[in-house]
């Protein structure tokens, strides 16, 4: 198999169009995986770690402007300096193990499309989008619709992800995530909240869920009945109900959809009242 | 096959060779360069048995392509020792009874030398953070955090815990 290593994105774009059958390797802490395992059915690796500017975390007016190629040991490390985006820096702690946060990137996480993927979940909370380019044109897509099933998304095989941009927001976040250890762990489900709450009331309230259903999902019913009740703790029971009911998980090695939909309940109470504090 | 030519500096020592171009770190390490200290556990990422310094970093040598450490600065155990010496944090692994079937221990001392050579004085969550993608199936992880606190000089009081009568049999005089 050949291996390309670009250094600009306009490289790795020429190349992704001329060379058919092509992946793109970043971290490569996924696609190694598949390829011992012969999972791996292309000609040709192109590797873009060399492309610097998609390692940058920038502050633009509205927005933060992630690089694609940032690793879960920065976001973990520069996070800090955004407080809205605790939910995606408790995602890149608890991601993985040391070796693999060293290495693994964001941008590889989300192209995965896990429905388990730690950093995903974190950023749908946050509504994250993400802009993806090709030699022909550049688009930007908000994260919830770049999923379409288990590792399936809608990047296109000319299409390399290069940047995710979260809005700026006032309110706060927070991720929880339940596994079978701390550390290398594949979450049996983990959730994450963006919340703004004025008097008592919710004004916005994102709820996603991770390994609960095909692909990574928003709980938009339990979100309704929050925004449209004071937050008080009958809200609180009523929500965990619902949430349990909402989502959709199977039965797999890591976990039974029936102990997923209580440990879903559980945790939208731990994350609610980290909302409280 | 395509052929690449590779340039990196391996325990202090530049090297040059030539390679397939998807072969993986841990082979080029383990089959060219014969550091046989890297060990292959999983394959896959879980057990750190691969574990190197990527320019200061811990990373899995088996989830890199050898063609991905151009210019970089590796280090494996072999690169530890000075002149015959070995270096303080392996004799505080003899010393703690941390090593028995030794599979783990080259991947657990570099895991623990990144986090020692940012942080000479961390706590014990700290050091059981930093070894938690090192797994260990002998000593258990006890003796392995013992010998790391041992030379981070917070705690060089630490009273050693009793030996078992299989490690007091093999201790050092």
């Amino acid at each position: 198999m050949d291996v390309f290593s670009v250094s600009s994105l306009e490289e790795a774009v020429s190349l992704l169009n001329t060379k058919k059958n092509a992946a793109i390797v970043a971290g490569g802490t996924d696609l190694l995986v598949k390829k011992v395992r012969n999972k791996l059915s292309v000609d040709s690796l192109i590797d873009i770690c060399g492309i610097s500017m998609l390692k940058e975390i920038s502050n633009e007016v509205d927005c933060i402007r992630i690089g694609a190629l940032t690793t879960f040991a920065t976001l973990e490390r520069e996070l800090d300096a955004h407080p809205f985006c605790a939910a995606l820096r408790q995602a890149a702690c608890e991601m993985g193990a040391p070796q693999i946060r060293n290495r693994a990137t964001i941008g590889g996480n989300i192209v995965t499309g896990s429905p388990a993927g730690d950093g995903i979940i974190a950023l749908l909370a946050l509504d994250a989008k993400i802009e993806l380019i090709s030699e022909s044109e550049k688009r930007t897509v908000p994260l919830y619709d770049f999923f379409t099933g288990p590792g399936k998304t809608v990047i296109r095989p000319d299409e390399i992800l290069t940047a995710l941009i979260i809005p700026n927001q006032s309110g706060k976040s927070c991720f929880y995530k339940v596994g079978k250890r701390n550390a290398l762990a594949v979450a049996v489900l983990s959730e994450a909240i963006y919340a703004e709450i004025r008097e008592g009331k919710f004004e916005t309230i994102r709820i996603t869920v991770g390994s609960a259903a095909p692909t990574p999902i928003r709980a938009f019913r339990t979100e309704k009945f929050l925004l449209a009740n004071r937050f008080n703790d009958e809200a609180v029971h009523e929500s965990i109900r619902l949430i349990r009911d909402e989502i959709s998980p199977i039965d797999d090695v890591r976990a039974t959809a029936a102990y997923r939909r209580e440990v879903a309940g559980n945790i939208l109470r731990v994350l609610l009242q980290q909302l409280e504090k | 096959m395509a052929i690449r030519t590779i340039s990196c500096r391996v325990n202090g020592v530049p090297v040059q060779k030539e390679i397939d171009s998807d072969l993986r770190l841990i082979d080029f390490l383990r089959e060219n360069l014969q550091l046989t200290g890297v060990k292959e556990g999983c394959g896959e990422g879980e057990c750190g048995a691969c574990t190197i310094l990527l320019n200061g970093e811990a990373v899995n040598s088996c989830l890199m392509l050898a063609v991905q450490v151009e210019g970089a600065e590796l280090v494996t155990v072999e690169g530890l020792a000075e002149n015959g010496e070995l270096c303080r944090l392996q004799q505080a692994f003899i010393d703690n009874g941390a090593v028995q079937c030794g599979f783990c221990t080259p991947g657990m001392i570099l895991s623990a030398k990144a986090l020692l050579d940012k942080n000479p004085h961390p706590t014990e969550e700290e050091i059981r953070r930093a070894i938690s993608g090192n797994l260990c199936r002998c000593t258990g992880y006890q003796a392995i955090v013992d010998a790391i606190q041992a030379i981070s000089s917070n705690t060089l009081h630490v009273q050693q815990p009793p030996l078992s009568p299989a490690q007091e049999k093999d201790r050092p005089q």
